[in-house]
């Protein structure tokens, strides 16, 4: 068995509110290989980036985790105390946002933010940390790197400040970096060149963990798929599998709306109705208003993930297993 | 790593708690109230003064007081104010009342050493009317005086140096009262040499150079002053050594100060009546001292103006103000009822005059007769902002009575310098206010109010009996005692008796309060809140 | 930011001006005689009007107001009438007091208030932040006579730690200057506890939360210095208000400040005091206002180059 960099188990998060906890993760089980990157795609509100903060023990309060082994390296992290948990963070595993023009503190300098992680990990002096984070913009690909150093949040452009937060999150060789949503306020052209700036991050040994609700990006850069909705994994298999043979009625209808785009139909094709309230869903299949097949046990019964083929479960009554070939 | 980085910043966090901690508790360290040195004497006051120089103020007289001399004090005597000699010996008055012959007491030197002569007091007389001076009246009753103020002389003609100890005076008219008007803290003699020098005077200590008991070593403005007992002074030293007067705008301040022991006298006008009556009455007992704020209390009224030119309605208007219930109800009894305009105190005041009493059922009647129907009669009452909150009170109560008869007195309230303005331009309804005495002498009251036609009507009253304005006048020239006596006394007779001209209140009584460590203490004659420090007796 | 401080600089000196114009024309046209209020009760008509002349109060305004101008180029503010002294001279006395009283207040005040503030923020919903949020609450709308007579009952009067009134030792200051500083405290602790939480929810934090910083690195490195930015508005206005003087707190405890003077004049149509400490305030607010602009502009990069 290839050795995972990311196993979490179970995670469950929510948030409680006076008409209950809403369950915005409910058992999701991610493995990311070392050196894979695995993406998990879905609408915002399907519990994705609580599902990656989970892992990062970011959760913003009143949210909380409650419940799931998180095991990075070989090591359940989920229940350690939030001071050891904190040096695996920047260290052993990053994160970067989707926004970097707010994710970046706009009163200090960018080189300085980048040389904070180092000192955070490494006892080093500040004129090395500094030294090892202009190292680091040239690695990411920021040229002119040590006067960009040198500037503010708010004098180098979208692009620039994500290449930036990679740098931060990259400064330490972490083992895993999230990457939530990483190029979703981007231009395109820009957007391409992050994506190999991942792909090259990941071929030169880190996993990565890529949130997207852009199954494009997730097509270019993926190696293995998470499917969420409400909250639950309802399909995850490889990437080609994936979009060659999707299984969940879900997942075929967010691949469906992709491809209308492309073909410039006269249509586009969209999913029924709208994503369900996490503190009323139906009792059986969470998809199952929205289904265009939707049968009378859909609405009593929450089906299982099951494994349909090798390496490909579906969360689906109705998902046929596949013949092996 | 994180670890160790995290226990020192804890162990930093519990260093910098405990050094706070100990600075709290350096900064609450009790700090014993510093006792008192021997002799010390503590006052405090709510204003500060304005200047140390008599000649630039009518009422800030604690410095010139203490530091200068007069030639004449008006000192309590056997419980009577009498005029005595001071820097005076002796002194005659010719035949006619109009020239007065000075012999100076040997000896007398001022705190700079230089020695009192007749000149230092020709000096002072004359830059009364020289220098920007608010005290003129005075020197102006020497003969020549006029010509002097008005730059037509260079000299005071009536004012005669013999030698340095001898003078003579010639008046214009005889005045009866001129020695008492020599005791005013204004006719305090100053040195001529050290006036040729000083640019300014009255604002620096060094400056201010007396003959008196007391020598100003700093003021501080808007915190205080000190007077120490000056070496030089001719007379008995006193038993107060230094005084600081403090400047405690805040009477709650103030009393806390002195309940707390750091002032050893607290002037209970500066406070709240209530409190008088409930904190200090009933603890301080016997160390309260009473005496007569020697002054009046009047409403008046303003002749040139509908209704009020009628004489039953200004007497209507006294009927109907019940005199009893403001001095019980706002001044917790501490004012004596008044019905005349020589205040209690003064040597010409009439005891036994009776004038117009609370009869409201009386006025209503008398307003029938005269043919005013019922609320026809309005007029305004001008108030002073400025004035304290008693006054301010008896504004209300005045209304409130005369309402009740039927008479509309509506309350104006003017910032003080538009009320001042409106009042000397005569054209004020009616007001209330109170006239302090300067000198012992009934013509300081007569004269201002009922005196010539000026005079009444920067008083907004015009009277406009000219017949008894010259009977005024020529009252200050009678010489025989007795007889000015009488005669005031029939000119309040005539103004207050027949035509209601204004309307007497009371004379307020104004209350200290001694700390322990003060023996005995006479207040000013006339009640003043400045006080001479000599009259202190420490324990 | 040179050019910019040069047009600030006229800009100052343009207000001063108008201030100064605006006063002395007001001055002259309010109801009642300043020389007649100054000379009080017992002063007749012709002694008024010799003094009115004496102070050149006759003269035509405009010759009042260049005479004005000129003395006061060359420091010279002219005389107290009620006091007798020169008015730069009484003037510098008591800055040098409210000075004083000014910074203790501030500094009482911005401590106290920024603790309060953080602390409050980073235990929201806590009890601490009930217990400060209540002191903040009473700070805010407490008078400052209450909070004045208060302390001063308490710790001088009954518990005898430290003086009735007068600053004669620096402990003179400390009640004054709590009583001062107790409102801008529970100013000062709402705004900080609001932005904080504020900024608390930026992104940015969860940056640094991702690279390993704990809370209070957090707090003192990322937080505060984006929550202080307007914290620092609101003190920099808190300081030209408190150097403008305070009447009711330098009245309770005697001190001879700005407040008390400016009072004094109103009170006394006391001419040349009005206008020197009008012009002060005015002087003070101006350099205030400066002053909150300058900060604003080194604490926030986006500014600096923007100015």
């Amino acid at each position: 068995m290839e050795p995972m960099t990311l196993r979490a188990v179970g995670l469950c998060a929510g948030i409680p509110t006076q008409k209950g906890e809403i369950r915005a993760v409910n058992d999701v089980s991610i493995d990311v290989p070392a050196g894979s990157i695995v993406g998990i795609v879905g609408e915002s509100g399907c519990g994705k980036s609580m599902t990656a903060r989970a892992i990062m023990g970011l959760m913003r309060s009143p949210a909380r985790m409650t419940g799931g082994e998180i095991w990075l390296n070989g090591r359940d992290i989920a229940r350690l105390p939030e001071r050891q948990r904190r040096a695996l963070r920047g260290s052993e595993m990053s994160m970067i946002f989707q926004e970097p023009m707010t994710s970046l503190n706009p009163v200090m300098k960018v080189g300085r933010q980048v040389a904070e992680a180092v000192r955070l990990h490494a006892n080093v002096s500040r004129q090395e940390a500094d030294r090892r984070a202009v190292e680091m913009f040239e690695a990411v690909g920021i040229s002119d790197a040590a006067s960009r150093a040198r500037c503010y949040p708010h004098q180098l452009s979208g692009g620039l400040r994500q290449r930036v937060m990679i740098a931060m999150a990259m400064v330490c060789r972490p083992k895993l970096l999230i990457a939530d949503e990483p190029t979703t306020a981007l231009d395109v052209t820009v957007e391409a060149q992050i994506l190999r700036l991942m792909r090259n991050l990941c071929d030169a040994g880190t996993s990565i963990l890529l949130i997207s609700h852009n199954l494009g990006v997730i097509a270019q850069l993926c190696d293995y798929v998470y499917v969420m909705y409400a909250g639950r994994i309802v399909e995850q298999a490889g990437v080609i599998k994936l979009f060659d043979h999707p299984a969940h009625p879900y997942t075929r209808g967010l691949l469906n709306a992709v491809s209308s785009l492309r073909r410039g139909g006269e249509r586009l094709d969209t999913i029924n109705g709208v994503v369900p309230n996490l503190l009323r869903l139906p009792e059986g299949c969470s998809f199952s208003l929205r289904c265009d097949a939707c049968e009378a046990r859909c609405a009593q019964e929450m089906p299982e993930l099951r494994e349909i083929a090798p390496g490909h479960k579906a969360r689906c009554h109705l998902a046929e297993r596949e013949a092996w070939s | 790593m994180a670890h160790r980085f995290a226990n020192r910043s804890r162990r930093m966090a519990r260093q910098a708690a405990f050094m706070l901690a100990a600075l709290l508790f350096a900064a609450v360290l009790p700090c014993s109230a510093e006792a008192a040195e021997d002799g010390l004497l503590r006052a405090a006051i709510l204003y500060d003064i304005s200047t140390m120089d008599v000649a630039k103020t009518t009422d800030n007289y604690m410095i010139p007081m203490n530091v200068f001399d007069r030639l004449f004090e008006t000192r309590m005597v056997d419980g009577t104010a009498q005029v005595v000699n001071s820097l005076c010996e002796d002194c005659s008055v010719s035949e006619d009342g109009l020239t007065y012959s000075f012999t100076l007491k040997d000896g007398v030197v001022f705190s700079n050493g230089s020695a009192l002569t007749a000149s230092d007091v020709q000096y002072s007389f004359e830059r009364l009317l020289i220098a920007a001076s608010e005290n003129t009246d005075i020197p102006l009753e020497v003969v020549g005086g006029e010509a002097l103020m008005n730059g037509e002389a260079d000299a005071l003609e009536g004012f005669n140096v013999k030698d340095d100890t001898h003078f003579s005076v010639t008046l214009n008219a005889p005045n009866a009262g001129f020695m008492a008007e020599l005791s005013a803290p204004a006719m305090s003699i100053v040195d001529a040499e050290t006036m040729a020098q000083v640019e300014n005077f009255g604002s620096e200590p060094a400056d201010t150079i007396g003959t008196g008991p007391y020598i100003v070593t700093e003021w501080v403005a808007n915190d205080h002053y000190t007077l120490v007992a000056n070496d030089r002074y001719w007379g008995e030293a006193p038993s107060v050594k230094k005084v600081i007067v403090r400047v405690i705008p805040d009477a709650g301040t103030q009393n806390l100060m002195f309940q707390n022991g750091e002032l050893d006298i607290i002037d209970l006008q500066n406070l709240d009546s209530a409190i008088v009556e409930s904190a200090y009455k009933p603890v301080y007992g016997d160390r309260i001292v009473s005496t007569p704020k020697v002054g009046l209390t009047y409403l008046t009224f303003n002749e040139k103006k509908d209704y009020l030119s009628d004489v039953n309605v200004r007497r209507a208007v006294g009927m109907a103000i019940d005199v009893d219930a403001i001095i019980t109800g706002i001044y917790s009894g501490n004012a004596i009822r008044e019905y005349g305009i020589i205040p209690t105190g003064i040597w010409a005041h009439n005891d036994a005059l009776t004038g117009i009493e609370y009869d409201p059922e009386g006025a209503k009647a008398l307003l029938r007769e005269a043919g005013y129907a019922e609320g026809e009669i309005s007029f305004e009452l001008s108030m002073d902002s400025a004035a304290d909150s008693n006054a301010q009170l008896v504004y209300q109560y005045i209304s409130q009575f005369l309402d009740a008869v039927g008479i509309k007195a509506n309350i104006k309230s003017y910032d003080h310098s538009a009320w001042i303005n409106l009042r000397m331009s005569g054209e004020m309804d009616s007001f209330l206010a109170r006239w302090g005495m300067d000198y012992n002498d009934p013509a300081n009251i007569m004269f201002t109010f009922f005196g010539n036609e000026r005079n009444t009507a920067q008083r907004s009253l015009n009277y406009p009996d000219a017949a008894t304005m010259a009977r005024v006048a020529a009252a200050s020239a009678i010489v025989d005692d007795a007889g000015r006596e009488a005669e005031y006394q029939a000119l309040e007779q005539k103004i207050i008796g027949e035509d209601a001209a204004w309307f007497p209140l009371f004379e307020e009584l104004h209350l200290y309060c001694l700390g322990e460590r003060v023996a005995e203490f006479i207040p000013h004659w006339a009640g003043f809140s400045d006080f001479y420090a000599a009259d202190v007796t420490l324990k | 930011m040179k050019q910019s401080l040069l047009r600030r600089f006229i800009q100052a000196v343009i207000v001063l001006l108008g201030v100064a114009l605006m006063i002395f024309i007001m001055l002259r046209v309010v109801p009642g005689n300043p020389v007649a209020t100054m000379m009080g009760e017992h002063a007749d008509i012709d002694t008024i009007q010799r003094m009115t002349a004496e102070l050149g109060l006759d003269q035509p305004i405009h010759v009042q107001f260049a005479r004005y101008v000129l003395d006061a180029l060359r420091g010279d503010f002219g005389t107290s009438y009620s006091m007798g002294k020169p008015v730069s001279q009484l003037m510098a006395a008591a800055f040098g007091n409210t000075l004083a009283l000014a910074v203790a207040a501030a500094l009482f005040a911005w401590v106290v208030g920024i603790a309060c503030g953080i602390v409050a923020a980073v235990r929201k919903n806590g009890l601490l932040d009930h217990l400060f949020m209540g002191f903040s609450l009473l700070g805010v709308s407490m008078p400052v006579f209450m909070v004045a007579m208060l302390l001063q009952y308490v710790f001088a009067y009954h518990l005898h730690w430290l003086p009735i009134s007068g600053v004669d030792s620096w402990k003179g200051y400390i009640l004054p200057a709590i009583a001062l500083g107790w409102n801008s405290a529970g100013s000062v602790a709402r705004l900080v506890r609001s932005t904080l939480l504020d900024v608390l929810q930026q992104d940015y934090i969860d940056t640094a939360r991702a690279k390993g910083r704990g809370q209070p690195g957090i707090l003192v490195l990322h937080a505060l210095r984006n929550a202080m930015l307007p914290v620092m508005t609101m003190m920099a206005m808190q300081l030209s208000s408190l150097l403008s003087g305070a009447v009711i707190t330098e009245t309770v405890f005697s001190i001879n400040g700005i407040g008390r003077l400016a009072v004094q004049a109103i009170s006394g149509r006391d001419i040349p005091l009005l206008q020197g400490t009008a012009l002060f305030t005015t002087l003070v607010v101006v350099l205030g206002n400066l002053l909150a602009d300058s900060l604003y502009a080194v604490l926030d990069p986006r500014i600096r180059r923007e100015a």
